[in-house]
């Protein structure tokens, strides 16, 4: 039971730390379309 | 070859782009071999029986968290000596997986604790010192969120982070110094290792894998604070634009057509 709940921690902790790096990422690509669209339309 | 070009965010940012899937790969190629060596060829121990395997977690996730940090404090020397911006994104890019690895190792040493101590926390020296690290992980990620200005909060953080480095060589000689329950070294550069060779191998290339994972988070968290500091200066319309969709295999796609 504590071996599977060590190894279990860090496949959680490895899920948790990746889910979170690519929802920043998801927000960072909404930023820069956003930014690109605000762009195209200050340039028109 | 000039190797300083690399300095630069805008530079470094497809480079890291290229190595994080090699880093990748390798972090779960070695995580395969050490998770075979370790679960099912190292036999069980004569006296702990099948839970001393935590090693297998335990030893890597403790070694990296004092790696990390001790990287951490030469990046926070870089940047106080040459005013350098990357070095303090890659001291923010690493914190977090520090902090985790900090985490993990002080959770599994309870879980080995509880079956062969018979508790799971005693403040022992390496304990308490290893808890302070954690500390010392949050705090640097507290205090550079609570200042706005980004100049001050990375010089702050790496004012931090390289006085805290002091508490790494505590936590490595607290075993020698201290006469902890904590067990001492058993694999030592100089003293070769105390454990059978099975067991210190799988140890071995887990530490690796957790190392190359550790490289390959930082790559891809890095490669978000150079492009969120771009936009925070406002320069990301001239950078930004130079980047093909090639350079953002990290996921930030290609920009969505005008419709209005």
């Amino acid at each position: 039971m504590f071996v599977w709940g060590s190894f279990g921690a860090v496949a959680l902790a490895i899920v948790v730390e990746i889910t979170l790096l690519r929802l920043r990422i998801k927000r960072i690509r909404q930023q820069i379309n956003d930014s690109r669209v605000d762009r195209q339309v200050n340039d028109r | 070859m000039n190797i300083y070009k690399y300095a630069s965010p805008a530079t470094f940012y497809p480079l890291a782009g290229r190595l994080i899937p090699w880093f990748a790969v390798l972090a779960a190629m070695l995580a395969a071999v050490g998770l075979y060596l370790g679960l099912y060829l190292a036999p069980p121990d004569f006296q702990q029986g099948e839970v001393y395997r935590i090693i297998f977690i335990h030893v890597p996730t403790a070694w990296m968290a004092m790696i990390i940090y001790l990287v951490m404090a030469a990046y926070g020397v870089m940047a106080l000596s040459f005013n350098a911006r990357l070095s303090s994104m890659m001291m923010e890019a690493l914190a977090p997986t520090g902090a985790m690895f900090t985490v993990l190792a002080l959770w599994t040493g309870a879980l080995w604790g509880k079956p062969t101590w018979g508790a799971y926390w005693v403040w022992d020296a390496r304990m308490t010192s290893t808890l302070i690290l954690l500390f010392l992980y949050v705090g640097y990620i507290a205090l550079t969120h609570a200042i706005e200005d980004k100049k001050r909060a990375d010089k702050a953080g790496a004012l931090l982070v390289i006085v805290g480095s002091v508490n790494v060589p505590i936590i490595y000689f607290s075993v020698k110094w201290w006469n902890t329950l904590h067990q001492g070294a058993s694999v030592s550069v100089t003293s070769g290792s105390k454990m059978a060779s099975m067991m210190a191998l799988g140890m071995l290339v887990m530490a690796l894998a957790c190392w190359m994972y550790a490289i390959a988070v930082a790559l891809v968290r890095v490669r978000a604070i150079i492009i969120e500091r771009e936009l925070e200066n406002g320069g990301a319309a001239n950078w930004l634009n130079t980047l093909d969709t090639q350079d953002m295999q990290v996921g930030l796609g290609k920009p969505r057509q005008l419709t209005r």
